[in-house]
Parts: structure tokens; C-alpha cells; sequence
């Protein structure tokens, strides 16, 4: 027999060094992950097991000025199964689905693709809802002990009719969450505005700042949008321990609880609100009854505290109902909105720009006045028509324009009042870019000082209301036209900025705004939709305060000659035939602006000589000491004191018949 | 038993003498496995604390480590040169096994590895040819010592194995396939493989990786691919992932038993089987596994150095298959708990939950141990 081993010592001590290999191959290794990157490792561990819940904070609620409530938050009752907790027996398991599809109508499995059949599509909006089985499955294999929702914002009745048999339900629950809801609807919808989803641009801003970016939703427009930070309060957070199925172990460190959103008054009153688009979608109506081509659909109307700045209704149609929008933003519904010629989700009071028309003429008024430019007794002659001679080429009749006054037999000898009560064209040519044969020899306020003045009466600037969209509108002078048009300013654009016409733009806002200044002894109102800002108990935080864009240096006795002038559109001017309020002064001023934009350009309105207009009124009282101001804009309303008037004084006869009945109620 | 009690006494002829017998029976051995299982059960029952099923695991444990010892002392007791002479035998046995997992084998975990037997107990039957395959290639290689200068016994050899080892990769069940190739590799290389013929394999064998990618499975192939390339599938990599998460966590000394967040926590998947070391090191640290690893070479050493002192050739390359074989097994399973190898679903040898792989693994204890009380020269 052989004595030696049978494996020579030199295979032997091969395996063993292959061995010594592998053990310090695994060696390094260790001490590279427990030793070198432990701390690393560690954190990651550590990532596994703490997460970090994010429990909302209840968003403010948005009153108008009386309490009524705009926007708040309901309870949305959504039936949620935790897959962990279900019973084992399949048997009892379908008892719970049947019950659960029986009482809320969600489907138990999700019905099979039929290939054959086009319509069943499983995308988009028409994809069939998924089954109570699939969701379960799903989410079971994710994170069995977290919930899912099998059937969404179930009826109040249902929930609590299901609540009652939870007890026989296992692993099935009712989660309540809040949900926003608009009960005044698209009659306050470009106010309030609406709510959507954490956009993943702004996602990370908004989780720097304690947001859940999937659950959270912020304001998307009107004040719901900017008054976000005020409304969305500060979510509470805590630590927990979790394990791998997500399953809260233990609350580790200190818990932050919800901070609730602050709630907003607004300086609406939603009573005149629904006045006022009454009274605007009463006489778009009848307006529509006589016309032809195309309908009135677009107009706007806003009243205002002019002493305080508060807007107590902002209506602006064609509108859009942001209860649609308060779960989900419907993409049928959207899309529809946004491609209305007229931007149904465009709060037209601040964001629709048109030119102002004769409603401008308060600043050439104004300013000439001040500037020595005539006296207010002084009287041009309308004869209906004047030739203006080129400043520039004053030798070339060739360059000779011929403007008319709206009048086309003229006004006769016009004087201050009469020029802004009958509103007269060919005065305010005159007083904007001189008339020699009329007696303004001075050349006129010129340009640059009827660019001024606009300035000063808040044309060509914000107003700073608190929505979110606000345009600033334009007013030219000599270097926006070089600039954008690349042609040296004309006497002609000076003539035609002198009826509000031509490159100005403005919005209904800016138009109103522009009057308060004659009402606050030159002081130009800060217009506001912001009354008070209440904290969770309802406390008031932040008081209404009126405040002032700036003071206009326009002189005490140019204002009280201006208003005059106001006033006597109404008693004898162009605003004379509308139905009078019985012992109410009233002061106010007609536009009617011709313009051609590319819906009538494409409707082939854009005639020469027979352009298309929009419709402006605006007015306020009493005179003595207004109270309110109101603007009504009707697009393509052709006539100012007819179309727009009507409106205005519909809304003005409400408010102080409401004024009347709350002083009796507060005799009583 | 006492059919072997006479064929001992026929032999022996002496009570006494195999008194003296059982004097070789390897104690260092026995004890760094009772140290391994121990500690293995230990981990199992760290690793499914409260665990709605598998709470039951550390006493399932037990009772199949109580069963391999009754197995290890039943089989050192057999001489082991029965083995041999039954060796073809078992052969055609095991072949007819694995042909007939795929008449009757019972699906479990996907895949046809378990060989139900009449309901008592299920054992894989691929765990019985990574035995047989020592006891055969031993075999084939002790009766052949003096003809392996020759080239041709070498290929024949390659045939032997192969047809097992193919069979259990069909199965599918790679990891049992690669250890009949190490075992094979050990045995050869015991035998006296000449360096020239092992190039010409790793050779040959590098030409052929080809043929053996396309013989593979789907997700044996996925489970390669995303360890050479584990950006390929992120999900795929979720448990590797979380086993270096718990090896780092565990630092020097370990969080503390029944302690780590990532194993008690549920973290990391498959971590009373696969992944127990990776458990051991988040509960343990550096210290606990080093433990691990020194038992693993103790038992490496105990078994190669009982095949030194082997009466024959067949008891030197039964040690040496079996010895590698663990060794090999515990350094598979390792590297790829460390994520050094890709992960083919290899327990941890007397360490993993599983009664299969522990019973298998005790009867080749039981044989190695026969070795050793057969030896040629006695220890004092």
C-alpha cells in the first residue's frame, strides 16, 4: 500500500492558496463596505427605514365682503382598501368586493380589452375605470400596508351608509379628504380662480417649502393663485420608522403639526356680482337681438368703492365654472376654454386690452387745462371736419389730413364742459394737437405731455389689484414708436391719441382706475380686491387699509372743472338720455373705440370709415361724495351711451336701492 | 444497523478494535459544524422573527440538524469503500432521478428542483447529485490514478460529470450544476491533472462559454447579465443592493443581535437563506462574519487533511471533492452576498435555512467522517 497522501503536497497547497485567495478577496471586500464606506451605508440603511410624513395643512377660505362663503374646503369621501389587512379566504374576500361594487358602482375586476372593438378604448378619458381586484393586487404588491382608493368621491350617503359596516369590512376604510369647492361658481370664477396640481417645474420650489408634490395642489388663477402663500398654510411633518411593506413602526423626534392656511375677505359683494352679469348678459341679449353677423359675447363690468379702492364686482364674460375644476382639471373642458376666441380663462377686466376710446379724454382735458393749453371758457368752433396741416412738412398739402369729429355736422362753438360732455372730437383734436384756425395756436398738449398725464391718471402701468394676469396696457410717445414701428411720430398719431384712439391700449381696470383721481382731490386709488385676512379662528390679521398709487399733481381747480364737465354728460351730453336715479347726482363719461383686431379683420369688418367699436360707460355718484364707480365694457358694443350705458346705470339703480334697504334694515 | 455491525466485526474482527476506530473520528470537524449550524439558526431565527410564516423556521432547523447528525454518524459508521463499489449503481440511480423530475417533480419556486417523496419530506433531487457526483467522480478517478497522464481519461471524464451536471442545469439549478464542476475540477486536479491539460481546458472551456450561454435559462442569463451590467435592471438589483446596505451597516461589531433595521425591518429579501450573511454581517459586523469564515476554513482543513490521511486513493478524492465542494459553496455564497459573483441562489453550507441542502451535506459529512475513522495511521 501506498504510505504517501494520494494528493501530492504541491496540489494540496495549490487548492489552499486558491482558498487564501478567495478569503482575502472577501476580506477586502468587508472591509471596504463595513469599514471604508460603513457611514455611507449606514445613511442609506438608515434612509431605508425613517420616512418623512407630510400631513396637510387646511387652506384658507375666501368670503365675500359679507360672508359669503366663496371658496372652501369638503370633505371628499373616497372608499380605500389596505391590501395587508384583507381577510385570507377568497371566499370572504369577493363578500367585501361584491359589497363594496354593489353600494358604490366601482367595478370588481376591470372589464377584458375586446380587440375587435375600436370604441373600447383603454386610454385617455374613455379607458374603462380599474377593477376593485386589480387596484388591490397592484397595490399589494407595492405596499400592502398603505391604502388605495378603489372608488373615489362617493356620495356622502354612501360613505355613510359603508361606514356602518366596516365592522364586517376588513381592510376597508373611508378617507375623508378635503376637497376645494367653489358654491358661487363662474359667477365669481375670475376672482376666485382655481386649483391644479404641483407642476413639475415648480415642484421643487414648492417641496423646499414643505409641499407634498403629489397630493398638494396650488392656485392656478385668480386669487386662489396669488394670494397662494396666505391661503396654503404650512404642512405639518414627522419622522417615522417604517418597515419594508411601508408599515409606520413608531414616530421618531418631534412632530410639526399643520400650520391651517390664513382665510381671505374679499372686497366682492356677491350680491351686486350677480347683478352686475345680469344686468351685462341682459343687454348683450338684447343688443343680439338686433344684429347681425357676429353676436356680443365679450364684456366686462366693474364696480368700485372710488374713495377706498375696493372692487365690489368684477364680472368678465364670456366666464368659465371653476367648480369644474375643483377635483381635477377636466381635459375636455379646458381645452374647449382655451380655444375660445374670446379666453373664457382670461379675467377680461384686467387682462384685456383695448383702446380706450373717448373715455380718455380725461386726460387731454385735464392736461390741456392745466397747461394753459385753452382756458375753460375759451370756445373752438366743430365744424364737423378740420384739415390739420403736417407739423413736419407744413408746406405740403399733399401731407394735409382731414380728421372728423363723431358729429359729421360739428358741435358749433364747443367750450371746456361742453367739449367732455359732448364729448367733441374736434375739441379734443385741438386741445391735444392744436387747431390754429379754432384758436389753439399753441400747438396742442403735444405727445409727450399727453403721455404724462395718461401716466399720472394710472394708464401704461398696473394697477397692482391683487389677481394674478394683470396687463399694464400701452400709451406711446415719440421713442416707443421708433422703437416698435420704426417711424418718427406723426401730428396724426398726436390727433388720434387725443380721443384715446390709435396705439393706446388700456384695460377696463385702468379705465375705471383713471376717474378716481377726480373723486380723491387728485389722488390716484389703489384698486383692491382684498378686504381682510383672517387667521384659522378667524381673527382678523390684516385689516382693510385704502391706499393710494400716488397724488397726482393735477390742480384742485382743473378737478372740479373736469368733473363738471362729468357731470354735465349726464344732464347734457352724451349720456343725457339714460334713465336718471331719483336724488342721485351722477358723473360720467361715454367711449365708443373703433378697433380692428384679427376677429373682426377675419369677419371682414375692418371697413374704412365703418370700423367696428367697443362700447365703454363709466360712472359714479353721487356726485358730492361717490360712493361707487362703475365700468361697463361691452366688446364690439358699438355704441358707448347706448350698449354700455344701460348697464351701468341697471347696475347703479340696484346699488343704491340695496344701499336704501340696508339703511332701513339698520333703522329697524 | 446490524447488518453493519457484522460486516465491522467480519472485517475488524474485534469489538475493541473498533473501539479504537472511533478514536479517528474527526472532532474538530463535528464541532465547527455544530459551531456553524448553531450560529446559522441563531441568524435563521433573527432573520424570520415574527415572521407570519416563516416563524416556524429556527425549530424546523433543529430538527434537520438533529437528523444530519444521526445521518453524519450513521454514514461514518458505513465504510466507505461501499460507495465505491456501488458507485455505478448510484449513478444510473441519480440520472434516472433527475430524468424523472420532469414526469413527476413538483413545481416550487418556479422551477422543478423538488422531488416530492410520498408526501413525507421533499428533498432536491439535483442536492442528491452534487453527492453523488463526489462519491462517482472519486470514483472514476481512483480507479483510473495511473492512466490520467493520458489525455483521453481527462475528456472521458469530462462526459462522466458532464451528463449530471447537464441534467441539473436543465433542471434549471445552476448553482448545483457549477459545484459538480468544482467538485470535478477539485477531484481532477487532486488526481494529478497535468498542468498541460489544464491549459488546454481553461482553453477549450474559454471557447466554450458560448455553448454554455445559450444552453442557459433566461433568467440565469438575466441573473449574469445584470451582475456584470446591474444599470441593465434596477428592480433586478434591489436585493443585491440591500445586502451591501446591510453588510456596511453592520461596522465592526454589528448592530447587535436581533438589532439590524435593514434584517428586522425586512429590508433585505431572502435573509434566512441566500442572504444570512449578509444578516450576519448587518447583526455581527467584520468580527461576526470573520467568525463565520474561520469555521469555513477549519472544516476545509479538517476534511482535506482527513484525504492525507487517506487508507486509498477513493478516500483522499471523496475528502477533496467534498472539502472543495463546501469551501467552494461558502465562497459562492459569500461573493455574491458582497456582490463579487452573480447571484445564482447558493445557501450558505450548515449556515442557510433548508433542510435539503443540511441533510446532503451530512451525508457527505457522514462518508468524510468514515474516512477518517479509516485512516491509516492513528492521532495521539
Amino acid at each position: 500500500m501506498n504510505s504517501l497522501p494520494f494528493v501530492s503536497p504541491w496540489r494540496t497547497g495549490t487548492l489552499y492558496a486558491l482558498m487564501a485567495i478567495s478569503i482575502i478577496t472577501v476580506i477586502g471586500q468587508l472591509i471596504r463596505l463595513q469599514v471604508v464606506e460603513h457611514e455611507e451605508l449606514t445613511a442609506l440603511a438608515v434612509e431605508n427605514r425613517q420616512a418623512r410624513i407630510n400631513s396637510p395643512a387646511p387652506r384658507g377660505v375666501i368670503y365675500d365682503r359679507n360672508g359669503v362663503i366663496l371658496a372652501h374646503n369638503i370633505p371628499s369621501y373616497d372608499v380605500i382598501i389596505t391590501p395587508a389587512e384583507l381577510p385570507e379566504d377568497d371566499l370572504r374576500l369577493q363578500e367585501i368586493y361584491q359589497r363594496i361594487a354593489a353600494i358604490t358602482g366601482a367595478p370588481i375586476s376591470t372589464p377584458p380589452l375586446d380587440a375587435g372593438d375600436v370604441s373600447s378604448n383603454r386610454l385617455g378619458e374613455n379607458a374603462p375605470p380599474p377593477g376593485i381586484t386589480e387596484v388591490v393586487f397592484i397595490q399589494e404588491s407595492i405596499a400592502p400596508y398603505e391604502s388605495v382608493v378603489v372608488a373615489s368621491d362617493v356620495p356622502r350617503e354612501v360613505a355613510l351608509t359603508l361606514s356602518e359596516e366596516l365592522r364586517n369590512l376588513p381592510g376597508v376604510g373611508i378617507q375623508i379628504t378635503p376637497m376645494r369647492d367653489y358654491p358661487t361658481g363662474a359667477l365669481t370664477s375670475h376672482v376666485v380662480g382655481y386649483m391644479g396640481p404641483i407642476t413639475e417645474a415648480a415642484k421643487d420650489f414648492y417641496i423646499d417649502r414643505g409641499f407634498d408634490a403629489f397630493r398638494d395642489k396650488i392656485g392656478y388663477s385668480g386669487v386662489e393663485a396669488f394670494m397662494q402663500d396666505t391661503l396654503a398654510g404650512q404642512n405639518g411633518s414627522k419622522l417615522i420608522e417604517q418597515d419594508v411593506a411601508g408599515l409606520e413602526l413608531r414616530v421618531i423626534g418631534e412632530v410639526t403639526n399643520p400650520k391651517p392656511g390664513e382665510s381671505i375677505v374679499l372686497t366682492i359683494d356677491v350680491q351686486l356680482q350677480a347683478i352686475a352679469e345680469g344686468a351685462l348678459r341682459q343687454r348683450m341679449k338684447v343688443e343680439n337681438q338686433y344684429r347681425n353677423g357676429q353676436p356680443v359675447t365679450n364684456g366686462v363690468v366693474i364696480a368700485m368703492n372710488p374713495q377706498t379702492g375696493e372692487i365690489l364686482s368684477m364680472v368678465s364674460l364670456p366666464n368659465y365654472d371653476n367648480q369644474q375644476f375643483a377635483r381635477y382639471i377636466p381635459i375636455d373642458y379646458y381645452t374647449e376654454l382655451v380655444n375660445h376666441p374670446h379666453h373664457p380663462l382670461l379675467n377680461q377686466a384686467i387682462s384685456g386690452l383695448h383702446p380706450p376710446g373717448s373715455v380718455f379724454k380725461l386726460v387731454v382735458a385735464s392736461g390741456a387745462l392745466q397747461e394753459g393749453i385753452v382756458s375753460s371758457e375759451q370756445f373752438i368752433n366743430d365744424p364737423g371736419e378740420i384739415e390739420i396741416t403736417n407739423r413736419y412738412f407744413p408746406n405740403d398739402p399733399g401731407k394735409t389730413r382731414k380728421v372728423v369729429c363723431w358729429k359729421r355736422d360739428g358741435h358749433g362753438p364747443v367750450d371746456f364742459i361742453t367739449g367732455i360732455a359732448q364729448s367733441c372730437d374736434v375739441y379734443f383734436y385741438a386741445l391735444g394737437g392744436g387747431y390754429d384756425d379754432g384758436g389753439v395756436t399753441n400747438g396742442g398738449l403735444g405727445i409727450d405731455r399727453i403721455y404724462q398725464y395718461a401716466t399720472w391718471l394710472g394708464y401704461n402701468q398696473i394697477t397692482g389689484i391683487e389677481l394674478p394676469g394683470e396687463l399694464s396696457g400701452l400709451v406711446p410717445n415719440r421713442e416707443w414708436k421708433r422703437i416698435n414701428i420704426g417711424e418718427n411720430w406723426s401730428t396724426g398719431d398726436t390727433y388720434i391719441a387725443s380721443i384715446g384712439q390709435g396705439y393706446i391700449l388700456s384695460t377696463p381696470l385702468q379705465v375705471l382706475n383713471s376717474f378716481t383721481p377726480f373723486i380723491n382731490d387728485g389722488a390716484l386709488i389703489k384698486p383692491t380686491i382684498i378686504r381682510e385676512i383672517l387667521d384659522g379662528e378667524g381673527n382678523v390679521i390684516e385689516a382693510f387699509q385704502p391706499r393710494i398709487i400716488h397724488q397726482t399733481p393735477i390742480k384742485r381747480s382743473i378737478i372740479e372743472k373736469v368733473s363738471k364737465g362729468l357731470q354735465q354728460v349726464m344732464v347734457d351730453g352724451t349720456g343725457d338720455r339714460l334713465q336718471p336715479i331719483d336724488g342721485i347726482t351722477l358723473a360720467g363719461k361715454t367711449g365708443t373705440a373703433e378697433y380692428c383686431d384679427n376677429i373682426a379683420q377675419q369677419a371682414g369688418r375692418c371697413k374704412f370709415g365703418a370700423w367696428p367699436a367697443h362700447a365703454w360707460f363709466v360712472a359714479y355718484g353721487p356726485y358730492d361724495n361717490p360712493e361707487i364707480a362703475i365700468l361697463a365694457f361691452v366688446y364690439s358694443g358699438e355704441e358707448g351711451a347706448t350698449v354700455a350705458g344701460p348697464i351701468v346705470m341697471d347696475i347703479m339703480d340696484a346699488y343704491f336701492e340695496l344701499q336704501n334697504i340696508k339703511k332701513i334694515d339698520s333703522v329697524q | 444497523m446490524s447488518i453493519l455491525f457484522r460486516y465491522k466485526s467480519r472485517t475488524e474482527s474485534t469489538i475493541g478494535k473498533r473501539r479504537e476506530l472511533w478514536r479517528n473520528f474527526d472532532w474538530g470537524l463535528i464541532v465547527a459544524v455544530a459551531l456553524l449550524i448553531t450560529f446559522g439558526t441563531a441568524m435563521i431565527r433573527s432573520s424570520t422573527f415574527e415572521h407570519p410564516t416563516l416563524y416556524d423556521a429556527p425549530r424546523k432547523q433543529i430538527q434537520y440538524a438533529i437528523v444530519g447528525f444521526v445521518l453524519i454518524w450513521t454514514l461514518a459508521s458505513i465504510d466507505y469503500r461501499y460507495w465505491q463499489s456501488l458507485s455505478t449503481l448510484l449513478y444510473v440511480i441519480i440520472i434516472m432521478v433527475l430524468l424523472g423530475v420532469f414526469v413527476v417533480g413538483v413545481v416550487a419556486g418556479g422551477a422543478q428542483r423538488w422531488f416530492d417523496f410520498f408526501g413525507l419530506f421533499s428533498i432536491q433531487p439535483s442536492e442528491l447529485a452534487k453527492i453523488g457526483s463526489v462519491i462517482w467522480i472519486a470514483s472514476f478517478f481512483a480507479n483510473r490514478r495511473e492512466q490520467l497522464n493520458k489525455f483521453r481519461w481527462v475528456i472521458l471524464s469530462i462526459f462522466h460529470a458532464g451528463i449530471p451536471a447537464a441534467l441539473v442545469m436543465a433542471q434549471p439549478d445552476l448553482s448545483s450544476a457549477v459545484m459538480i464542476i468544482v467538485v470535478w475540477l477539485s477531484i481532477l486536479w487532486a488526481a494529478g491533472l497535468r498542468p498541460q491539460h489544464l491549459a488546454i481546458l481553461s482553453g477549450a472551456s474559454m471557447a466554450g462559454l458560448p455553448a454554455i450561454w445559450i444552453l442557459m435559462e433566461e433568467y440565469q442569463r438575466n441573473r449574469i447579465i445584470n451582475f456584470l451590467n446591474p444599470s441593465l435592471d434596477p428592480g433586478a438589483q434591489y436585493n443585491v443592493r440591500q445586502a451591501i446596505i446591510s453588510i456596511g451597516s453592520g461596522g465592526w461589531f454589528g448592530q447587535g443581535y436581533n438589532q439590524a433595521s435593514q434584517v428586522q425591518l425586512r429590508f433585505l429579501k431572502v435573509r434566512h437563506t441566500d442572504f444570512i450573511f449578509s444578516a450576519t454581517a448587518a447583526e455581527f459586523g467584520l468580527v461576526g462574519v470573520t467568525i463565520i469564515m474561520l469555521l469555513f476554513v477549519v472544516i476545509a482543513w479538517r476534511i482535506l487533511r482527513i484525504g492525507n490521511n487517506a487508507k486509498d486513493a477513493f478516500g483522499a478524492y471523496l475528502c477533496y471533492g467534498m472539502g472543495m465542494m463546501i469551501f467552494a459553496q461558502a465562497f459562492f455564497n459569500i461573493g455574491m452576498n458582497l456582490n463579487l459573483l452573480p447571484v445564482i441562489g447558493l445557501p450558505l453550507p450548515f449556515f442557510s435555512y433548508g433542510g435539503s441542502a443540511l441533510l446532503t451535506l451530512s451525508i457527505g459529512l457522514g462518508i468524510v467522517q468514515s474516512v477518517a475513522l479509516n485512516q491509516n495511521k492513528h492521532e495521539y
